[in-house]
């Protein structure tokens, strides 16, 4: 039953989810004709029966709860009741103003631009595209052929049939409207075929409209070639200049259309042309001013004839110029995430989708819902691969684990009792459990920001459990394959590459739980120190782990092995492979040791704030520190290791007590200088060296970012040391900046209350 | 679709020294009292337009109901003489089968003019005063972001923000999830049992 | 029996039936009665709306089609009810699959 019932969030949250599950699908209820049925008039006597209650007093169905009843809509309140109408109001369609001028359609096209952003921005249908009047009349009653699929309005002398005017709104803004439809179908297709919640990112619902979704692209190109082709005749007596705004508008629908409904054969082949809507686009952009408004062609009233299970909302339309920066962008991400296309690696894919979805303002739900179909549409990895070939180029990537692992031979091995029988069975299952989880991360970072903070929250369970699972799988088959130990910290021990590969990433997706934490606003600035400490902690988790990593790269196997004989020459890893390897390693050393310095920096920096007043902890009476360290350890305290550490000892290491706030300071600036050294390092290295060729500018946007928070600590720290050295604390404010540095890295913006407050470091300083 | 999804706990000003807020409410003839119940506290319409005229989102009287008919005790009201001011409605349950005992704070409104005299966290206070008079594990609470009056009326209780909640109200806008931990959990199986409520997560 | 008991019982014999409530403004619910109180504030579920057209003097003493549509679960206030009525269930239903069921006034 597709009810209203409402979620107060945790409380609602199974009838929530339960909910979007019907969403989209149209009540099935099955209705009876009222004139059927035999009703009798019982308000006497029900109202009779209501005044024999107590005061409070429910009569109810027993399987009906109260729970349900907070999500019905209540009938007669202008906040709840779409169908109320307002004192005065007429319950009729309102008369649709019908145009004589081109200008006018031109206006009502931008306007529609408008309102379809607006629902690309997460407004409903209802409150944007459906509120056209023009739009309603296309689609009631709902049509089911291209021909009935047109405007029934009333005759005026203005509009003889086949006069410029008439062909203007039965002909021009008929293909367009028709277009503009047909664009939403496809956008909803699209969006309803990946992963994405409904409301929060963007509203799937059509109210029992159709969106045309029986007509065929090439049928509704026709129509829209028709009319460019009118405009084109010389029936069409109108000024070049509105001649050619007409047309941009209707080819631009047209080949936005193509493009929305490509299928996933069509994208990974790139036959595609994002371009071409861009550069009609500019043309639509300086025809701009030629448009003429019309806005008593949009009205809310459309409302009261939809099949809605929500409370009205207001119409939604936002400027024409915000609509027309959406929609570049939309196409500009559509166009640029087919970079992925030209694979490079695993490494690099993944810097893409971490760059690309980190952009500000978030590329748009539909582009991250076709980035999910272009990853993985049609159960391909960008079309031609397995997700096996993608997941272990990712582990030789990183860990490069012994040849015999991959070696092709393994594949054709049928006997239970042959060892490369077994080490297949063993990859096998590494790639089934690994695979499923490893696509999931990706498809995890397409999401908005918010739900990849509490996805990874439950990711990191996962794949906590998988790393002890995936050690016992590697001493397995360490015996199979006869791996040579290897001394490593005074210890005898063994690559456990798989278990290695997954600690890696385990580790990566905490660190980004608690960064995220910060661009998501949700630690306050006396939390700072203690989030820092715990992302130093488990980045200095994971130097240490990629030290291991380097030190066990391509593990040897015994001379005696029984496969060396077998081996498949190819499968043998190259010299260059295992450099490549290697590099990956050192690079990723020395990223996460640039993280870490900063981190460390933050940890001093935010402490000496605190010990000198200037970040305040809120008296908060009803908790205590430990039951708030708690509840921020929340995700990581079942995480088997690295560990959640005591709230004392945590206490301890983040306060430093037995340092005194100056040398705090002094080691915060230590700690900024290396950072400063090593985000340096890494601004020098290539594209390809960085794991970055397919989105190098936005991969050193985020390296400029870490440089000027880095730059910026350095500056507060500098000026809070020469506070304290001149007694000049109590003249000192201090203001967190959460825009102007790397949205993980909010720095400290010291002043003085005398002088006006210093700028944030300027872009320029960070190159 | 949920038009209640998100309830406003909102719109007030809070947090002023205590001593004055006593003496200021003593002055006015500011009283509090429980809700209790519907039969012997008639003050369901006037609780409903309070509300209605404070808070965004829009609520039938059975939202009213599922709240008051089980958790009228802790529902507290402030009345100027008879005249309902303020109010705070919640509820407390487990969370999911073995969870935590959880409190939740459903609306909290404070007529305008009588804004910014603490009244709103005196509200709060009684109603977890009484919720952990039953024995709650937990407090929580969603907000608007930009409602900062309200996040730090919270925030000096003790409430930390644990979540963000994109686009999570009628109106486009986004929440914060504010918890506060009254109880700790310090044997495994304990842990254990918090950490299945965690399973929450993803999906509420 | 006191009136209460009484009264219940009634009430409780509407409860899941199907009911037609007219409100102040000439609108028509037709959904399962769910829940009601002291002052018939009902709950009706799986709810859809109709409504008279506009008046027009040329429909006199035709029959037309009133326009309907799908709500879900809606509370309607006792306040703005103008007429109860219940589907005593003729036999005679006639099965609709959409929600743009129309019928005669």
């Amino acid at each position: 039953m597709a009810t209203n019932s409402g979620g107060f969030s945790d409380a609602f949250a199974r009838l929530h989810v339960s909910e979007r599950a019907l969403d989209g699908q149209q009540p099935t209820v099955t209705i009876t004709s009222p004139t059927a049925a035999n009703f009798r008039d019982v308000t006497q006597l029900f109202r009779q029966a209501c005044q024999g209650l107590d005061v409070g007093q429910l009569v109810k169905d027993p399987n009906f709860t109260l729970f349900e009843a907070v999500g019905a809509l209540e009938i007669m309140d202008p906040k709840m009741d779409s169908g109320l109408l307002k004192p005065g109001e007429e319950d009729a369609p309102p008369d649709i103003y019908q145009p004589v001028l081109p200008e006018e359609i031109i206006g009502i096209m931008d306007q529609l631009l408008s309102s379809e952003m607006s629902w690309h921005d997460g407004a409903a249908l209802s409150q944007t595209v459906f509120t056209c009047l023009y739009i309603d009349n296309l689609l009631s009653p709902n049509p089911t052929t291209l021909e009935e699929a047109r405007f029934s309005l009333p005759p005026s002398g203005a509009h003889q049939p086949g006069s410029p005017a008439y062909q203007l709104i039965h002909l021009v803004l008929r293909a367009y409207c028709v277009g503009l439809v047909k664009c939403c179908d496809h956008v909803n297709r699209q969006i309803l075929a990946e992963h994405t919640y409904e409301e929060e990112d963007f509203v799937t619902q059509t109210y029992n409209v159709s969106l045309l979704e029986f007509l065929s692209v090439p049928e509704v190109n026709r129509l829209l070639v028709s009319a460019i082709e009118y405009i084109d005749s010389p029936a069409a007596t109108w000024p070049n200049n509105i001649k050619m705004a007409l047309k941009a508008r209707l080819a631009f629908r047209k080949l936005f259309l193509t493009e929305l409904s490509r299928e996933v054969k069509e994208m990974v082949e790139k036959r595609l042309n994002w371009d071409g809507c861009i550069t009609l686009l500019s043309t639509i952009g300086i025809t701009r001013n030629l448009g003429k408004a019309v806005p008593s062609v949009f009205s809310i009233a459309v409302q009261r004839k939809l099949a809605s299970t929500v409370p009205p909302r207001p119409i939604v339309q936002i400027p024409f110029e915000e609509a027309f920066t959406i929609v570049s962008r939309l196409c500009k991400d559509a166009k640029e995430i087919l970079r992925i296309l030209k694979y490079a690696g695993a490494t690099n894919l993944i810097t893409f989708f971490l760059r690309f979805t980190a952009r500000k303002p978030q590329p748009s739900t539909y582009v991250r819902s076709l980035l999910q179909t272009l990853f993985y549409g049609d159960h391909k990895v960008l079309g031609t691969m397995s997700i096996k070939q993608l997941l272990l180029d990712d582990v030789k990537e990183l860990v490069l684990p012994a040849d015999d692992l991959f070696d092709p031979r393994n594949d054709l091995s049928e006997m239970p009792s042959d060892t490369r029988f077994q080490i297949r069975q063993r990859m096998d299952w590494f790639v089934e459990r690994a695979g499923t989880a490893y696509i999931t991360m990706y498809r995890t970072i397409c999401q908005n920001r918010s739900r990849l903070r509490r996805n990874l929250c439950h990711l990191i369970v996962d794949w906590d459990s998988m790393q002890i699972e995936c050690e016992e799988i590697d001493g397995e088959l360490q015996q199979l394959i006869k791996e040579e130990p290897v001394l490593h910290n005074d210890n005898i021990s063994y690559a456990f590459s798989l278990s290695s590969w997954v600690y890696y990433y385990k580790l990566k997706q905490m660190e980004w739980i608690i960064f995220l934490g910060f661009e998501l606003d949700v630690y306050l600035p006396h939390e700072f120190a203690g989030m820092y400490w715990y992302l130093q902690y488990f980045l200095r988790t994971r130097l240490q782990h990629l030290e291991r990593i380097r030190h066990f790269i391509h593990p040897g196997v015994a001379p005696d092995s029984p496969l060396a004989a077998t081996r498949t020459p190819e499968a043998v890893a190259s010299a260059q492979t295992i450099a490549n390897a290697q590099a990956t390693v050192n690079f990723t050393l020395l990223e996460a040791a640039a993280l870490q310095e900063l981190c460390s920096a933050m940890i001093y920096l935010y402490t000496a704030l605190a010990r000198l007043d200037l970040v305040k902890t809120p008296p908060q009476p009803y908790s205590t520190d430990s039951l708030r360290y708690e509840l921020r350890m929340k995700p990581f305290l079942t995480i088997g290791c690295p560990d959640v550490i005591p709230f004392n000892d945590f206490k301890d290491l983040v306060e430093n007590p037995e340092i005194q706030t100056l040398e705090l300071l002094d080691l915060a600036s230590e700690n900024t200088k290396e950072g400063r050294k090593n985000f340096d390092l890494l601004s020098k290295m290539t594209a390809a060296s960085s794991h970055a060729v397919l989105c190098e500018e936005g991969y050193r946007l985020n390296l400029r970012e870490y440089l000027r928070s880095c730059i910026g600590a350095g500056v507060a720290i500098v000026m809070l040391s020469k506070a304290i050295k001149t007694d000049t604390l109590a003249d000192v404010e201090v203001e967190i900046d959460q825009s102007s540095y790397h949205p993980w890295f909010p720095v400290p913006r010291i002043s003085s209350k005398k002088r006006p407050p210093l700028p944030a470091v300027p872009p320029t300083l960070a190159r | 679709m949920n038009h209640t999804q998100g309830l406003v706990p909102s719109t007030i000003l809070g947090a002023i020294d205590e001593a004055r807020v006593f003496t200021m409410m003593e002055a006015d003839n500011i009283t509090f009292q429980p809700f209790g119940d519907e039969k012997v506290t008639p003050h369901l319409e006037a609780l409903r337009s309070l509300i209605s005229d404070g808070l965004s989102e829009p609520y039938s009287i059975y939202v009213y109901r599922y709240f008051l008919h089980q958790w009228g005790d802790l529902c507290y009201l402030a009345l100027d003489c008879d005249k309902l001011i303020g109010v705070v409605i919640c509820k407390l349950e487990k969370h999911r089968e073995h969870g935590a005992n959880r409190g939740y704070i459903a609306m909290l409104v404070v007529k305008e003019e009588y804004r910014g005299r603490g009244l709103a966290t005196k509200l709060v206070k009684m109603a977890i005063d009484a919720m952990i008079a039953r024995d709650a594990d937990e407090v929580v609470l969603e907000t608007e972001v930009t409602n900062t009056s309200a996040i730090k009326l919270y925030e000096h209780l003790g409430f930390l923000r644990s979540k963000r909640l994109h686009r999570y109200y009628l109106n486009g806008n986004s929440a914060f999830r504010l918890v506060l931990y009254l109880k700790t959990t310090n044997n495994v199986a304990s842990v254990a049992d918090r950490v299945e409520g965690e399973v929450e997560m993803t999906d509420d | 029996m006191s009136d209460t008991v009484n009264s219940e019982a009634l009430l409780h014999s509407f409860i899941t039936k199907r009911l037609r409530v007219t409100t102040k403004d000439t609108r028509m619910f037709v959904g399962e009665l769910k829940c009601t109180d002291r002052d018939a504030n009902l709950i009706l579920s799986r709810t859809h709306e109709y409504r008279l057209p506009k008046f027009n003097p040329e429909d006199v003493g035709r029959k037309v089609d009133l326009t309907s549509r799908f709500l879900g679960l809606v509370v309607v206030m006792g306040a703005d009810i103008s007429r109860i009525e219940v589907d005593e269930g003729s036999g005679l239903r006639l099965p609709v699959a959409d929600a743009d069921a129309t019928m005669e006034a």
